[in-house]
């Protein structure tokens, strides 16, 4: 799409007063071209990939090993026949609990943490001693701190969900308090240090926090192999940790784009969610 | 705060001996030094001055966003160290807030200061009607034009029924023939709404034609150097600009300005 004016009773810019009448089949026929491109640009991928294989390629990086896609499509084929849901819903489930408490947690210590010195003193510390810790590393404690394994693949999945949020919510409080025009115009029209924060702070710092959330999204399905090796039956990620311990290539692939293709998903529902908090921005890409 | 409108006798501002100094790199630097002035219910004043005179930091230290190292500043008795509703203040740049609408953002004073009977949602309808923009109300500030933004600041500021109005210089941005109107249409609404008015410019044109009183100032560090009466009559319009007194005045303040633009340039430069 070329325009992103989303005001919607907005007849002010053309585009926009065009785009709300716009049938779905009109917006495919504009946008056929980016769509067109977008395909072209996979199907080469793929074509590059399964050439690479055919030619057994082999130098720096040895591709005689890895599957071809057609095999991983195969191995995709006996996974649907096979009962897949179980695995699918064990993993979403994961991810999005990690990801709702990374967000509430992030978003919440951020704002704190990014309006407050005192509470920045006590807090940031410790948790900027902890954020460079790997998810794989929090696997020991994370089954000998929680209850069972599913709480402790929680864990996980928070961990990789909540330093993106945390550090954007943090950093984009900081930005909006630097701006000291949008502060001084509440003043002076008579809000209090409550007020500024939630009519002005918050909804500056928005678009910083809504890009923590996508990277977030992004990251905790990042972190659903390493949470799933602790898994023992269920997942994608469990999947594909197995595959690899008894050596069958092509699942592994297979574990590796469902990942990748759900995380893409997730984040782009994130990304159009959040965007729709953000009404005001037009956002024009045409020549900048 | 309708009788105040009627009475006039709330927006009296003292300036009693101030001074406002900040430090740079270990230095105490004087942006003010000791300027006494009173302005008056009502009047319309314009503190007149180049670059770097320190009049932006007199309308700050009179919105209580800055406070002075001694001396004091006092609306109607009660001495100003914080930004209050009283004063309406009206920026420099586009100050809207881009997330509310127009009409959000004329309503988000008077939805935090509730008084009187009105809504805030009336005080908005009311104020868009007065600046002709009722049909932008749900539209978001960047998709106006910047005169049309400023016309929303201008009500923002008054939507709370202050009893001063401060203004820094708010036209600057614009292009010379939106600012001409913009300046027809504020000696409008400040008809209106008799209130007092402090408005600061580099602009010597637009200091005649506004003001009741020009404070001209001086610079390093900043002083009034003449309290100059404007007595061109009223209402005032584009005949008022042909004038031989505008004329006259004009240069007053041009040669006045002058000799002080050629010594902060030369402080600049040492």
């Amino acid at each position: 799409m070329t325009s992103t004016n989303v005001s919607s009773k907005s007849n002010f810019y053309f585009k926009s007063f065009k785009k709300e009448r716009l049938m779905l089949w009109e917006l495919i026929r504009i946008n056929s071209k980016t769509y067109t491109r977008k395909l072209i640009s996979i199907i080469l991928f793929f074509l590059l990939w399964e050439f690479l294989c055919w030619i057994d390629f082999n130098f720096i990086i040895n591709f005689v090993f890895v599957p071809t896609p057609v095999e991983v499509i195969n191995a995709f084929i006996q996974f649907i026949n096979d009962s897949p849901w179980v695995h699918f819903k064990a993993s979403i489930l994961r991810v999005i609990g990690g990801f709702i408490s990374g967000s509430i947690l992030g978003i919440f210590v951020g704002l704190l943490i990014g309006s407050s010195k005192i509470l920045e003193d006590l807090l940031a510390t410790p948790l900027e001693l902890l954020r460079p810790i790997p998810a794989v590393a929090w696997i020991p404690l994370a089954i000998l701190m929680f209850p069972d394994a599913e709480s402790g693949m929680y864990y996980i999945t928070f961990v990789g969900a909540f330093y993106p949020i945390l550090i954007s919510t943090q950093k984009a409080v900081e930005n909006s308090l630097s701006d000291r025009l949008m502060i001084r115009v509440g003043q002076s029209l008579g809000a209090n240090s409550f007020q500024l924060f939630k009519d002005i702070i918050v909804p500056s710092s928005l678009p910083g926090i809504s890009a923590g959330l996508v990277i977030g999204m992004g990251n905790a399905w990042f972190c659903l192999v390493t949470a799933e090796i602790i898994a023992g039956r269920f997942g994608i990620g469990y999947k594909t940790w197995e595959s690899y311990v008894i050596s069958e290539y092509p699942p592994i692939v297979m574990g590796m784009v469902l990942i990748g293709l759900m995380g893409a998903f997730s984040s782009f529902i994130v990304l159009k969610i959040t965007d729709s908090f953000m009404p005001w921005r037009t956002i024009s890409k045409d020549g900048i | 705060m309708n009788q105040n409108v009627l009475t006039r006798t709330k927006g009296k501002v003292v300036i009693d001996n101030i001074s406002i100094s900040y430090s740079s790199r270990n230095e105490q630097i004087y942006a003010l030094k000791d300027i006494s002035a009173t302005i008056n219910p009502g009047e319309f004043v314009c503190i007149l001055g180049p670059s770097g005179c320190g009049k932006s930091s007199l309308l700050n230290g009179i919105a209580g966003f800055v406070n002075p190292s001694n001396g004091k500043i006092s609306l109607d008795n009660k001495e100003i160290n914080k930004p209050s509703p009283e004063m309406g203040m009206v920026f420099q740049q586009y100050s809207l807030y881009p997330w509310k609408t127009v009409k959000e953002n004329i309503s988000f004073g008077p939805s935090i200061n509730k008084k009187g009977d009105e809504s805030p949602e009336e005080i908005a309808a009311k104020f868009l009607d007065m600046i002709g923009l009722s049909k932008y109300a749900n539209h978001y500030p960047n998709e106006l034009s910047g005169g049309m933004q400023q016309r929303v600041g201008i009500a923002r500021a008054l939507a709370n029924y202050p009893d001063v109005l401060l203004m820094d210089e708010p036209f600057g941005a614009l292009d010379s023939q939106t600012r001409i109107i913009m300046q027809e249409n504020l000696l409008k609404i400040w008809r209106e709404f008799k209130i007092t008015v402090v408005f600061v410019t580099h602009d010597i044109d637009e200091a005649v034609f506004l003001a009741d009183r020009i404070l001209l100032m001086s610079t390093l560090p900043g002083k009034i150097k003449r309290d100059l009466k404007i007595d061109l009559p009223r209402p005032r319009d584009k005949e008022t600009t042909d004038s031989k007194r505008f004329i006259e005045l004009r240069q007053i303040c041009h040669s006045l300005i002058r000799e002080e633009s050629i010594k902060a340039f030369e402080k600049q430069n040492q």
